[in-house]
C-alpha cells in the first residue's frame, strides 16, 4: 500500500464545484495513486480509512474541516500535490483560479460585476428558465440575445414590452444568429464588416444573406436576429421595429435589409410604415410575400435571400442594380434552360439524362428552417404549387426531429440517417442539401456529409441506380470551416454545388422530369 | 423575500449569538444556535433557512468578514462591524413547505406511477459519475475510487426497505449511515436524504419526516450547512429549486422533465443529481403508499 500524506484545512468553506475541480486536478498529477478531497465527516473518515487514505491528522478532523489525502509511493509527488491543493484553497494562486472563473459567472448578477460596462446578456438556458433570466438581464439594463427555445409567446410579449419601454433589444427567443459591432453570436458567420444592416426573424436566412453579401464583396454593419415569432400578430414585430430604429440611427449603417417569412397584414403594415419614416434605403425580403405592397411603401422587395444580398451589395458598392435573377421563374420546358451554359447546368443536364424511369422525386434534407422554406418557395415557383407538393423538403432542425438530439447543424448523424433512407428510395432523383458553416456549427459538416453521400452512392450503384446531390454551402472563407475547403470536399463526391440555397433549389427543379411524366409513372 | 422559518430562528437566536460563518459570491452564511442562516442574492432562489436580499453582485467585497458578530431581531439583522443592516419587516414571506390539497396528492401519486419509468430513464441518461449519480444505474460503479458508493448502496437498499415497511424508527437509524457521506460541502448522502424527504412530503406520505428522529447531534456528523438543510427537510421545508424540480417531475412531459433534470445538474458539483436521486426514491415510496393513493 502506498504511503499516505494528508493535510487538513480547518473550517474550510469552498463550494462543491471548486472542491471537485481541485480533486480532479490533483488526481491527474503524475505519481499520484489515489486522492481524496472531502469534508471530514465521520462517514467520510470511515470511507477514507477503508480506502487506506486516513492519516492520524485527518482522523482527528471535524465535519467542517476539509481533508486532502493522497496515496503515492513518490513522496515528492505527494508533497507537490498537497502544495497544489493548498495553493488552490488558500494561497495567492487562488486569485488566479478566481480570475479563471470570472469568465464563468454563475448568474447574471455575477456576470455584471465581472464585466462592468457589459450591455448584452446571451441566455441559453432551457426555455422553462429563460424568461426569468431574461427579465433579470433587462432589469439590469442589458440587451438580451435569447438563444433558448420553448419560451411561451406570452413571456415573449412581456419581455419585448419591457425591452421597448427600456430602449433595449430582446433578440429571440429561439434566436440563432446575430453579429453586433462585429461580434458574432450563436450560429453566426465570419462576414466582412461594411455598411449593410440586417434585421432577421429567420436564423439561417440571416446567415444566408450575410454570407452572400460577403461573397458579393460588400459587408455587414450589424445583423440583428429577433426570433422567428417576432412578426407574429401577437408580438407585433416589436423587436424588428426596435432594431429598425437602432439601424436608422446607426452611423455605420447606410442601408437596411429586413428578412422574414411573410408577417400578417397588420404586422406588415406596421413594419412598412416604420420603413417609410427611415431616410435610408430598406430592402424587404419577406419570403413569399407580396412585392407590390413593399414597393407601394417605398421599400425595395427581394423575393429570395440571394436577391436581397445581391441588391444590398450592389447598392452598398455603388454597382448597377442586378436585373431580376429569374430564380422564381417557372421551368419553361421539361428540362434545363438551354441558354444557361455554366458548369452546374452542364452537370444538371448530364444527371437528368441518366435518370431511370421512375426516378422523379426531390428529397430536401435541411438543417436550416428558413433555407428549407426558401427551397419550397423556389420549387413552388419553378414547378407549380401542385407539382411541388409531390416533392419533400424536411427541416431537420425542427423540434419534431431534435427532441433529445443535437441540432443537425451541430451533429450530422440525424441528417445522415435521413440521407441514407432517401438514397435507398428508388423514386429519389435529387437529394437537396444545405450546409451551414459558422462559429456554432459542426467543425466539418461537409466532411460528415461527404462520407454519407459516398456510402449511399455505393449502395445505390449496387442496385444499378444513381441519384443527384445538389447542395449549397452557407458560409465564408473566414469561417472556422472555410467555405472553399467545404465546397471542395462536397465536389469530390460529385455534389452539384450552387452558390446559394435558392439557386440549389432552382437547379434541383431542373433535374427532375416534369410531373406529368412522374405522376403517370407512379400514380 | 424571507422563508417563513427564518423569523422563528431569529426569535431564538438572541442578541450577539450569531456570527458570520462564511461568505460566497451570492451567499453569506451566519451561524445561529439553530443552524445556519443564509443571506442569499435573489438569483439563488428561496432557501428554507434563507433571506433573499440584494447585497450587490459579490458579497465578498462589501466589507463582511467571517467571525463578525451579527445582531438579530424579529425585524432586522445588523452587522455593526460592516455597517450593514437588513430590514425584514416589509419583506415578502415565502413558504418552504409543500402545500397541496389532498386530491392533488392522490392524482400526483397516480401521475408519478405513470411517469416513473420514463423519468428514471431520462435521469439515468443524464446521471454524472460523481456523487450518488451512478447508483441510479444498478450495475454502475463509475467513479467509486474511494469506495463511497460501495458504502452507500446497501444503506440505501436497507433504508428503502424500512420506509416500505413504514418503519420510521428503523429508517431514521439507517439514514444516519448516509449522513455526512460523500463529496461536497453538502455531502452526497445528505443531499439524497433531503431529496427523499422532498419526494415523501410532496405526496404526503406518512413516512415523511422520518429524519426527525435522526437529527440529534447532526453537527457532529456533517457540515454545518448540510445539518441545517437536513433539519429543515425533516420539518418538511425545502429550497425553492427543489420545489421546482419535484413539481416538474410530477406534472410534466418528457421534455420538461429533461430540462428540469438538466437544470438540477447545475447545482453544485453533485448536489443536484444527489438530490434528484433522493427525490426519485421518495416519490416512488410515496406513490406506493396506500395513504397517498386513496
Amino acid at each position: 500500500m502506498s504511503p499516505i500524506q494528508s493535510r487538513v484545512f480547518r473550517n474550510s468553506y469552498r463550494d462543491s464545484v471548486e472542491l471537485m475541480q481541485i480533486a480532479a486536478e490533483i488526481e491527474s498529477l503524475a505519481g499520484i495513486d489515489r486522492a481524496g478531497l472531502v469534508m471530514a465527516t465521520p462517514a467520510n473518515r470511515e470511507v477514507l480509512a477503508a480506502a487506506g487514505l486516513l492519516s492520524e491528522e485527518a482522523a482527528a478532523a471535524g465535519p467542517n474541516d476539509l481533508v486532502v489525502a493522497i496515496a503515492s509511493s513518490d513522496g515528492t509527488a505527494a508533497g507537490q500535490a498537497l502544495e497544489l491543493a493548498a495553493t488552490r484553497l488558500t494561497g495567492p494562486g487562488n486569485e488566479g483560479s478566481r480570475e479563471a472563473t470570472r469568465l464563468d459567472a454563475g448568474t447574471i448578477a455575477e456576470g455584471v460585476i465581472e464585466l462592468p460596462g457589459a450591455n448584452l446578456a446571451l441566455i441559453s438556458t432551457p426555455g422553462t428558465y429563460a424568461t426569468a433570466e431574461a427579465l433579470k438581464a433587462l432589469k439590469r439594463g442589458l440587451n438580451v440575445f435569447l438563444f433558448s427555445d420553448n419560451v411561451p409567446v406570452e413571456d415573449e410579449i412581456e419581455l419585448k414590452s419591457m425591452a421597448r419601454a427600456k430602449g433595449l433589444l430582446v433578440m429571440g427567443p429561439d434566436c440563432g444568429t446575430a453579429i453586433l459591432d462585429g461580434v458574432p453570436l450563436g450560429f453566426a458567420n465570419a462576414v466582412r464588416r461594411g455598411t449593410i444592416g440586417l434585421v432577421g426573424a429567420s436564423g439561417t436566412g440571416l446567415q444566408q444573406v450575410s454570407c452572400l453579401i460577403d461573397r458579393f464583396g460588400a459587408g455587414v454593419s450589424q445583423a440583428i436576429g429577433v426570433g422567428g415569432r417576432d412578426l407574429d400578430e401577437r408580438v407585433g414585430g416589436a423587436m424588428m421595429l426596435a432594431a429598425l430604429e437602432r439601424l436608422a440611427d446607426d452611423p455605420g449603417t447606410e442601408l437596411i435589409v429586413l428578412i422574414s417569412k411573410p408577417p400578417s397584414v397588420f404586422v406588415t403594415e406596421l413594419v412598412l410604415a416604420a420603413t417609410q419614416a427611415i431616410a435610408k434605403p430598406v430592402i424587404v425580403n419577406f419570403l413569399g410575400g407580396d412585392p407590390a405592397t413593399v414597393t407601394a411603401a417605398g421599400s425595395i422587395p427581394a423575393p429570395t435571400f440571394e436577391a436581397a444580398a445581391a441588391l444590398a451589395s450592389a447598392m452598398a458598392l455603388g454597382r448597377p442594380i442586378p436585373a431580376d435573377d429569374r430564380l422564381l421563374d417557372p421551368v419553361t420546358d421539361d428540362g434545363p434552360d438551354p441558354e444557361v451554359d455554366d458548369e452546374s447546368m452542364r452537370a444538371v443536364r448530364e444527371v437528368r439524362a441518366g435518370l431511370e424511369h421512375g426516378q422523379w422525386r426531390i428529397r430536401g434534407l435541411y438543417s436550416g428552417g428558413s433555407l428549407a422554406g426558401e427551397a419550397k418557395l423556389v420549387l413552388r415557383a419553378s414547378l407549380g404549387a401542385e407539382a411541388a407538393k409531390r416533392h419533400e423538403i424536411i427541416d431537420l432542425g425542427d423540434d419534431e426531429y431534435t427532441v433529445g438530439r443535437p441540432h443537425p447543424m451541430i451533429d450530422p448523424r440525424l441528417r445522415n440517417e435521413h440521407l441514407s433512407a432517401a438514397a435507398g428510395d428508388p423514386a429519389t432523383a435529387v437529394i437537396l442539401l444545405d450546409v451551414v458553416l459558422g462559429y456554432g456549427s459542426n467543425p466539418d459538416p461537409a466532411g460528415a456529409l461527404a462520407s454519407a453521400i459516398h456510402v449511399a452512392r455505393v449502395d445505390a450503384a449496387a442496385e444499378d441506380r444513381r441519384f443527384a446531390v445538389v447542395a449549397s454551402v452557407c458560409g465564408t472563407s473566414g469561417d472556422p470551416q472555410d467555405l472553399r475547403a467545404q465546397e471542395a470536399c462536397l465536389a469530390d463526391v460529385g455534389v452539384i454545388l450552387a452558390p446559394s440555397n435558392a439557386r440549389a433549389a432552382w437547379l434541383a427543379a431542373r433535374i427532375v422530369p416534369s410531373m406529368t411524366v412522374a405522376v403517370g409513372g407512379h400514380g | 423575500m424571507v422563508s417563513d422559518a427564518v423569523p422563528r430562528r431569529l426569535a431564538h437566536a438572541g442578541l450577539d449569538a450569531m456570527r458570520i460563518q462564511s461568505i460566497y459570491r451570492s451567499v453569506v452564511n451566519i451561524t445561529t444556535s439553530d443552524g445556519l442562516l443564509c443571506v442569499a442574492s435573489p438569483d439563488v432562489g428561496g432557501l428554507p433557512n434563507g433571506i433573499q436580499v440584494d447585497l450587490g453582485a459579490d458579497s465578498r467585497v462589501i466589507g463582511l468578514e467571517p467571525g463578525m458578530v451579527v445582531q438579530a431581531g424579529r425585524t432586522r439583522l445588523r452587522v455593526p462591524a460592516a455597517d450593514l443592516e437588513i430590514r425584514l419587516d416589509s419583506a415578502a414571506r415565502w413558504s418552504a413547505r409543500f402545500r397541496s390539497p389532498r386530491g392533488s396528492r392522490v392524482s400526483g401519486a397516480a401521475g408519478w406511477r405513470a411517469r416513473a419509468s420514463a423519468t428514471r430513464t431520462i435521469a439515468g441518461a443524464r446521471m454524472s459519475t460523481g456523487g450518488f449519480g451512478p447508483l441510479l444505474r444498478e450495475d454502475a460503479t463509475d467513479g467509486d475510487r474511494t469506495g463511497t458508493l460501495a458504502v452507500a448502496r446497501p444503506i440505501v437498499v436497507a433504508l428503502v426497505a424500512a420506509l416500505e415497511a413504514d418503519d420510521r424508527s428503523a429508517a431514521a437509524d439507517i439514514a444516519i449511515g448516509l449522513i455526512g457521506l460523500g463529496p461536497g460541502l453538502t455531502p452526497s448522502g445528505d443531499d439524497a436524504l433531503v431529496g427523499m424527504e422532498a419526494g415523501l412530503h410532496a405526496l404526503g406520505a406518512p413516512t415523511a419526516g422520518f429524519l426527525a428522529s435522526a437529527v440529534d447531534g447532526l453537527e457532529d456528523r456533517t457540515t454545518a450547512l448540510a445539518a441545517t438543510l437536513l433539519r429543515h427537510a425533516a420539518a418538511g421545508e425545502f429550497a425553492e429549486r427543489l420545489h421546482r424540480l419535484v413539481g416538474a417531475l410530477l406534472g410534466s412531459d418528457d421534455e420538461t422533465v429533461a430540462t428540469a433534470i438538466d437544470r438540477a445538474a447545475s447545482w453544485g458539483a453533485t448536489s443536484g443529481m444527489d438530490s434528484l436521486f433522493g427525490v426519485l426514491i421518495g416519490l416512488d415510496l410515496a406513490s406506493r403508499d396506500p395513504m397517498a393513493q386513496h
